[in-house]
């Protein structure tokens, strides 16, 4: 028994390479060869009984191909009818996708409208804050204009007693007569002696000078004046 | 710099370090689970980079999975857009004309790639399909460099592969044709 010829094979060929496939024999526009003219080809002589047994199986295969491929392709049309077929598939995908992207839409909504709110609360919060803040500020700066207008109104009453160009000469002799004297004693318990003010014009004979000028006698030391001092 | 990295002593090849180098391995690869549908034709994501971790969300999410995204949709086109809007925002463009928009504010890294799956990712219903078409699409009688077989000559009663046997000269076109022209 013969295995059938490589070229009855019914294999699909997939070229990964994008080599065309070959046309089978010769091309047309050339005359067939002198060797084949008025070759007879003589096969091989087989049984009966062989070829009769090659032909069923040939039959028999061809037509379970066939018949196989009717099935299938019956399944496939009553899959299509009953709506499990693959457009069916395809279009349950499509609605599919219509509600999740609906829910998508939805979510956003949501989200904008908790956004907005969010905002809102948050801008009037901030406004609140500003405008305390200005009236803070303001505050302030009427507190600092009131201060400073009260400085201002001291320094104009003080200045009633300033000297100017005018009560110079005024001034002058008028401190000339009132002398400040800043000389003083101390002792021990913290009493300060101070000086006499000067005379402005003698009178009389002055006594004779008995001890140098910057000598001081001291008053009477009491028993509070003891607990005043300090050791050093 | 990226964002949760601390400074690294070592200035050269800085990508060799941390957690750069492990986000593009294969195995981290492979872990990516956002696979859009045959549908989504762009993918466009708008962030602010320096936020602070709260509003990270959006940041993480690329810093982890953008590699991941485009490793398990390489027909996908993926678009950053770096500081460019306040709210973090996705954008994905359909083929089919249609747009659709994610608002990314105040979501986790964990949200967002759950909200992506549950919206554009491909369902059971997707995946059945799919798997459907492909046996249909299968022939096992196939050869090729998609196929098991690579080449006629595996197959049975066939004549072995012209790249390890020469085949017969009366089987080359020279031969059989045109002595003359080929």
């Amino acid at each position: 028994i013969k295995m059938l010829p490589a070229r009855a094979t019914l294999v699909t060929c997939i070229r990964g390479m994008g080599r065309r496939a070959p046309k089978q024999g010769k091309p047309p526009i050339l005359p067939p060869a002198k060797k084949v003219l008025y070759h007879v080809v003589h096969p091989e002589w087989q049984s009966a009984r062989d070829v009769e047994e090659l032909l069923w199986r040939r039959l028999t295969y061809n037509n379970a191909m066939i018949s196989l491929r009717e099935v299938f392709k019956q399944e496939i049309k009553e899959k299509e009818h009953a709506g499990t077929g693959m457009e069916h598939l395809r279009e349950e995908e499509e609605k599919e996708l219509d509600v999740l992207l609906a829910a998508a839409e939805k979510r956003n909504e949501e989200r904008k409208a908790a956004r907005a709110a969010r905002e809102a609360d948050e801008l009037r919060e901030t406004k609140e804050e500003m405008l305390k803040e200005i009236e803070e500020r303001l505050e302030k700066d009427k507190l600092r204009a009131e201060k400073s207008a009260k400085e201002v109104r001291e320094a104009i009453a003080r200045s009633v007693n300033f000297v100017n160009r005018e009560n110079l000469q005024e001034s002058i002799l008028k401190a000339l007569d009132s002398p400040t004297v800043y000389d003083f004693a101390i002792d021990r318990s913290g009493k300060q002696y101070m000086e006499e003010s000067p005379v402005k014009y003698l009178e009389g004979t002055p006594t004779r000078q008995k001890g140098r000028l910057y000598e001081k006698t001291l008053g009477p030391f009491t028993a509070a004046d003891s607990e005043k001092t300090t050791v050093v | 710099s990226s964002p949760g990295s601390s400074p690294s002593p070592l200035s050269t090849m800085p990508f060799m370090h941390g957690k750069m180098p492990l986000r593009r391995t294969y195995f981290y690869l492979q872990q990516g689970k956002i696979k859009f549908r045959d549908n989504v034709a762009v993918f466009s994501m708008g962030y602010p980079r320096n936020v602070e971790r709260v509003l990270d969300g959006a940041n993480q999410f690329v810093f982890w999975h953008w590699a991941q995204l485009q490793f398990h949709n390489p027909r996908v086109q993926l678009v950053k857009q770096m500081d460019k809007v306040i709210t973090p925002y996705a954008k994905a463009f359909l083929k089919d004309g249609r747009e659709v928009l994610f608002d990314l504010e105040g979501l986790s890294r964990e949200d967002i790639e759950k909200e992506l799956i549950q919206t554009l990712g491909k369902t059971e219903l997707v995946l059945k399909r799919e798997s459907l078409e492909k046996m249909a699409a299968l022939n096992p009688a196939s050869f090729g460099s998609a196929c098991k077989r690579q080449c006629m000559c595996e197959i049975q009663g066939q004549h072995p592969c012209t790249a390890l046997l020469r085949a017969p000269q009366v089987m080359t076109g020279k031969w059989r044709w045109n002595h003359n022209l080929i």
